[in-house]
Formats: C-alpha cells, structure tokens, sequence
C-alpha cells in the first residue's frame, strides 16, 4: 500500500510538472505567436535586453526598430559559473577575423535562463554581428534566419530620404532598451535633433501599434528647459511602487514613477541626486544581498556605484538648486566600488555579476564577480 | 616529391634540385599546401566575403584562422559544391591579416585578401558647414569621410581645436562615448557642447559657451584616423572657422527667395535661404510637390551653403508647385521653425507664425 501511496505521489509529481511545463510552452506560445521566420534584416544593434523565455529584444538604430528574437535558448541553469577571459576584445576580433580596432562592443546581455552572455558587436564593414559565450567559446548567433517580430519605435519624416550618394541620413541612436512587466522601454539620442525620447511599447508587438512617448526633462535649470537624453536606466520598486529610474550625461538620477508614464504625457521627472559632472551613466543592474536590495550604476568617468533601495525611499527631497562646484555629488548616498572604466555590466546569475572592464594595463577583461564583494 | 620525376641524367643535378627544392619546400612549406588545396578569396562589392579551397569530408575538421592564432578559428559557416569547400566568415575577411586553413588542426593553405580589389586610402570630403563663418552658439559640425572609417573609442582624441586668437587649445565639442555615425560610417556628427550652450545650465555657468564671439578657429583632423580598411587618411585636415554674434532667431521660410525655373526645361529650381541652415537636415526637411504629389529629382545644397538647388527629373509643366518644410529644420544653431535651441520659457512671445509651405509657378 505504502509503495502504491509512493507511486501515485510521483505520479502526481510528474503529471505536475508535465502540466507547468505545458503551461509554460503555451505561454511561449503566445509571446511569440506573431513571430515570423526568416532574416529581419537588422542593421545594427544598439542596446539588448532580455526578455521572458529566451526571447532578446534588439534595438537597432539604423532602422529605428526593436526586434524580439526567439534564441530558443531556453535550456534553465542555476549558476553563471565563474568567467575570466583576458584580453576579451582581442578574443572576440580573432573570431572575426579582425582587430580589435574595427569591432566595438555595443552591448552585453546576459539570458536569465541558460545564463550565457551575448554580445552584440558592431564591425566597419556594417555587419551586426551576435555573439554568445558559451563556456570559453565564442559562438556566433545567426540573425539571417531567426523566429522574430519586430516594432518601428520611429517612423522619422524623410526616413527614405537618401543624400546624391544613395546613403540614408538618420541614425537614431538608442542609448538603453529594458523588458519589464509586458513592456519593452527604450530610450535613446539622435544624431540630429537634440531632443531624446522615451517610449514603453507593450509586447508582443502589434500591426499599428502606437507606442507610449514620453518626453523626459532634466531638474535644476530654472526656467530654461532641456530635453536631455537618458544614457541608461532601470525599474526599481520602493515601498511597494514601481519606478523607472534614470541617468543622464552629466550625471542627474530622476524618478518617475512608472504607473504616470502614460501615452503622450509630459512627465517631470524628481532629481534624487546629482553625481557629478563631466561624466556618463553606461548601465544599470539591481539585485539583492543579505536581504536588502541594492543597484549598480557603471560609468565613463567614475567608479561603479552601489545604491541602497532604502536610501533612495527615504530621499524625499527633490534636487532643484544647480550643483556650484565642479564634479560635486549631492543627492541620495551611495558607495564608489573598485571598479573602474567597467564598459558592459549586467547581472549572471542571483548572486553574480558579469562585467567588461578596461584594466589599468589597458587590456579588456570578462569577468564575473560574486555580489558579496559588490 | 615531383621533383625527383623531373629527370635522372647526372646523380649531381639530381642531388641539387632536391636541395634547391626542399629548401624551397621549408622556407615556403605553405605556398606549397597552398598549391594543393589552392585557396581562391571570393569577393563581392569590393568585400573579401569568402574562400573557397579544395577539399571535401568533415566541414567541423576544417578550421579557418589569422596567420598567428590558430587556436582561434574564425566564426563563420562552411559549404562543400563540386570538390571545393567554401568558408564564409560572419564578416568580410580585412586586409591587414594572412589568414590560414587547417584540416585536423594542420596547417593546409593560407591565404590573403587582394588589396587591390578592396583598399582606398580615405579623404575627408567636407567639414560641415561648408562656410567659414559661424554664430557663437553653432551647435554641430559634421565630417564627411570618402571610406567607412574605424570606431576609434573617442572621435575627438582625432580632432585639435586650437583658438588662434588666443593662441590656446580649446575643446568645445560634447564629450560623448558613442561615435554618431551614419549608416555608412561615413559621416559623423559633432556636437558642440550643448549644455554650455543653454543659458544658465551648470556647464554654461561653470564655463561658458563652447566658442568665444570674434575668435577665430582651425579644426584639424589627424592623419592617423583610420579607414575600416586600416589605411589611415591622406593627410591632416584642416578648417578655420570665425566666430560672429548668437543666431537666436528661427529659420523664417518668408526670407526664402524662391527663383522658379523656365518651362519644358529641365533647369535647376534654386530656393535661397538667406540665412545658413543644418546642411543635412536641410536636404532631408524639404520636399517639392505639384498638388499633393511629390516631384521626384535631386536636391544638393550650393557650396556657400545658403541654396538649394532642384535638379527635377522631369521637364517643368506649366502649373503652381509647393516646397514643403518639416518643422524639423534647423539652422546652425539648432534653432528650428518651431522653437529656438536656447529658449526662455517665461519669455511666452512665441514670435512669428511658422511657415511650413511656400507655394511658386511655373509660367
């Protein structure tokens, strides 16, 4: 009896996960039912994000489109494992069979569920090329024939205006692409009009679409505005509410809380600290140790810096007055960590980071990091 | 080896060709394999896209590399037609490498990519604007380069402003990490720092405009800003600017003089702005149209920068036209029909009223 008790509970078990794992794959199913097969075309890749199920949201500025790619890498792991490559750009311009001279590392995004890093790299001769860590090999991810949909995030007057060259003249640079809760935002800069913007568009996608834009202006400037782009941000949840938190160049933290970003609103943002000048904010993580929930913000010209939720909840204040001296910080606390000139940052696994740095000796290094010592 | 085939007449000749030809056979042992799987680079416009080679079995025993680093093998994909073996790599092969093909690990064949199939040494062809007199508040330039040039980390470690009236360097440009390239790599822009541009923001208290009134500047590209080819430019580049009083009104399309051409020509229509606009904008902002129907043809910009001309690509008819204007457009100064760059909100005179259609005809 007790075995036949023990056969029906695996049994059970089993039917159980059968049906999770089916739900799962109909939930798949439905964020990719749309998704078509074949090459996107992309053009370049700007800034990665991923979403649910393997699915990696590309923003390409030369096309001024984002484009949700199913990686169908969707095999789950625990840990990151431990990564050290040295020398990283130059591993990466052998298996292109280039220098190191003519790729750039545009972005990094690590998939939440196999936990490899991708990368995408952007090459002189136009090519876009993605590419995954797998272990220590690097693999290339084909964007020629891939299952994807994808949203025009601008449809700019003149978009098929070319010069006498036949050339295409707008490049819409988009500066930081994130997925949350059903939303891909994206914000970004254009090599034209200096104003930015900032769009949250519901996925999965649809024909006619029309996206949430969202002007975003800077605080202490009297009453002279400027529609200053957003470098990086993040969503961050204090107290209970969700906000989109996000830095510019030069380098004010804002607020806004995420329930206002609204179609066509005009949302003022609360400058919660000024973290000095001469400098860019290039990315953000969150994640928690010991119970408490911190961020990460890496930059061009300062040390990464770590936040405490908590500090930021408990800054009520709005930063309204010019900061008098040069490169002052003022605003809500945080820690400067050891980590200098880190380029691409995000998080490997609960308790990891993975990030791209530019060491003393010049030389780019992959390497993960335990949250411990952040 | 072939070599003792060749002939048997003297034991001494013999002996010889085998030292001359091993000798050959060791200094260049890859010209050799080289022959046997004979490497041909495919190219397409002007890109090194493949090499195929002689061979068949197993693509995953094939391995294709630069020169010195065989334990990285190049990403890219294998195909196998008619006896040969085709790698095309993720991206073109460069010009700066010798590339190598392995089987099992072993060295095979090596290759190089023809440089005169794909090499052009790189000119700047414009620093925009074209003009030598610019406002004090002048807020982008734009370089035009003849090739796709490399990511150089920070476009501005390649460009000196030097102020010749105070005989100091200076750098009024916006420090940025990304590189404002067109699609092409061809064209990046250049902002003028706009938060020193704006009244009153931090950077324009703490240091003032990016340029002072009445100073003159040179520009100067450096040499050794390289083509995506790794050929760096021709030579150094250089461009004085001198600097008047603040643009601090809107492009206004009633100063436009609009000179129709004749009729059943296919002459240039010429549209002066009288004033200096975007030079790029300018071309992407305005349209020609007979009703709603936009003309097709060509619109390029005079070298003084302040007209545009419209070559139709068909003859003029009899009949009333439009030029239309986007919003969008902006002069030097980043001012545009709508809004100037630098703008008082408590000032709410919003001045004239904006003109975004200008209407002439052909007689």
């Amino acid at each position: 009896m007790k075995k036949l008790l023990y056969f029906f509970s695996a049994l059970t078990i089993v039917f159980i996960s059968i049906s999770a794992g089916l739900n799962r794959t109909s939930d798949t199913a439905d964020l990719t039912a749309n998704f078509s097969v074949g090459d996107p075309a992309i053009a370049s890749i700007n800034a990665m994000s991923f979403g649910p199920e393997g699915i990696l949201f590309i923003g390409d500025s030369q096309k001024a489109a984002i484009y949700a790619l199913d990686t169908q890498d969707k095999a789950r792991k625990e840990k990151g494992g431990e990564i050290r490559i040295e020398k990283f750009d130059e591993k990466i311009a052998a298996a292109l069979g280039t220098t190191v001279a003519t790729i750039k590392i545009t972005d990094m995004a690590v998939n939440p569920l196999s936990k490899m890093p991708y990368f995408s790299i952007s090459t002189m001769d136009g090519t876009p090329v993605l590419l995954r860590l797998n272990g220590e090999s690097l693999e290339n991810v084909s964007l020629k024939e891939v299952r994807y949909s994808e949203i025009k995030i601008d449809q700019p007057i003149g978009e098929d205006v070319v010069d006498k060259r036949n050339r295409p003249q707008r490049v819409w640079s988009i500066s930081d692409l994130k997925y949350h809760n059903g939303k891909v935002m994206v914000s970004g800069l254009s090599n034209k009009e200096f104003a930015s913007t900032f769009r949250s568009i519901p996925f999965p996608f649809e024909d006619n679409q029309i996206a949430a834009s969202l002007e975003i202006w800077h605080a202490a400037h009297g009453a002279f505005e400027t529609h200053a782009p957003i470098k990086t941000f993040d969503v961050i949840q204090l107290e209970g509410v969700d906000y989109l938190m996000a830095s510019y160049t030069c380098t004010p933290l804002v607020l806004f809380p995420m329930d206002e970003l609204k179609d066509g609103v005009h949302k003022k943002g609360r400058t919660v600290a000024e973290l000095g000048a001469g400098n860019s904010p290039l990315d953000m993580i969150s994640y928690e140790k010991e119970g408490k929930q911190y961020f990460l913000m890496s930059n061009t010209n300062r040390p990464v810096m770590r936040f405490d939720y908590s500090d930021i909840a408990n800054f009520k204040e709005t930063l309204m007055e010019p900061v008098e001296e040069f490169a002052v910080a003022t605003g809500v606390p945080y820690d400067n960590l050891p980590f200098p000139h880190v380029l691409q940052m995000d998080l490997l696994d609960k308790e990891n980071v993975v990030y791209v740095q530019r060491t003393a000796s010049g030389e780019v290094l992959l390497r993960s990091r335990s949250t411990k010592w952040m | 080896m072939d070599v003792i085939r060749i002939g048997n007449n003297t034991k001494q000749k013999i002996k010889g060709f085998l030292v001359f030809f091993c000798t050959i056979s060791i200094i260049a042992g890859c010209s050799n394999s080289e022959k046997s799987i004979a490497p041909i680079v495919v190219y397409e416009n002007n890109k090194a896209v493949g090499v195929s080679f002689k061979g068949e079995g197993d693509h995953q025993e094939f391995s294709v590399y630069i020169l010195d680093k065989k334990n990285s093998p190049i990403l890219g994909s294998f195909s196998t037609k008619g006896g040969y073996i085709r790698f095309t790599p993720v991206i073109p092969f460069s010009t700066t490498h010798e590339f190598g093909i392995a089987h099992k690990g072993k060295q095979i064949g090596n290759f190089k990519v023809n440089t005169e199939q794909v090499k052009k040494v790189p000119e700047v062809l414009v620093i925009h604007p074209r003009q030598d007199t610019v406002p004090v508040n002048i807020l982008k330039m734009y370089l035009e380069f003849s090739e796709p040039m490399q990511y150089v980390g920070n476009p501005l470690d390649f460009i000196t402003v030097f102020d010749k009236t105070d005989r100091t360097e200076v750098e009024p440009f916006l420090d940025l990490e990304a590189e404002l390239w067109d699609k092409n790599h061809t064209r990046l822009t250049l902002w003028f720092d706009p938060g020193r541009i704006k009244t009153n923001l931090i950077p324009n208290k703490e240091r003032g405009l990016p340029l002072t009134q009445n100073h003159s500047y040179s520009i100067t590209i450096d040499k050794n800003w390289r083509s995506a080819d790794g050929i760096p430019l021709a030579q150094s580049y250089s461009k004085t600017i001198h600097v008047v009083g603040k643009d601090i009104k809107r492009p206004n399309p009633n100063n436009w003089v609009i000179t129709p051409p004749k009729k059943n020509t296919k002459s240039l229509l010429k549209i002066n702005f009288n004033e200096l606009l975007d030079p790029i904008l300018a071309l992407e902002s305005i349209k020609l149209l007979q009703g709603d129907i936009p003309l097709s043809g060509n619109l390029e910009l005079t070298n003084t920068g302040n007209t545009l001309l419209f070559a139709p690509s068909d003859y003029w008819k009899v009949g009333q036209y439009s030029v239309h204007i986007d919003p969008i457009l902006e002069d030097l100064a980043g001012n545009n029909l709508n809004t100037l760059f630098d703008t008082d909100l408590r000032n709410t005179n919003t001045g004239n009223e904006i003109i975004t259609s200008l209407e002439f005809r052909i007689q």
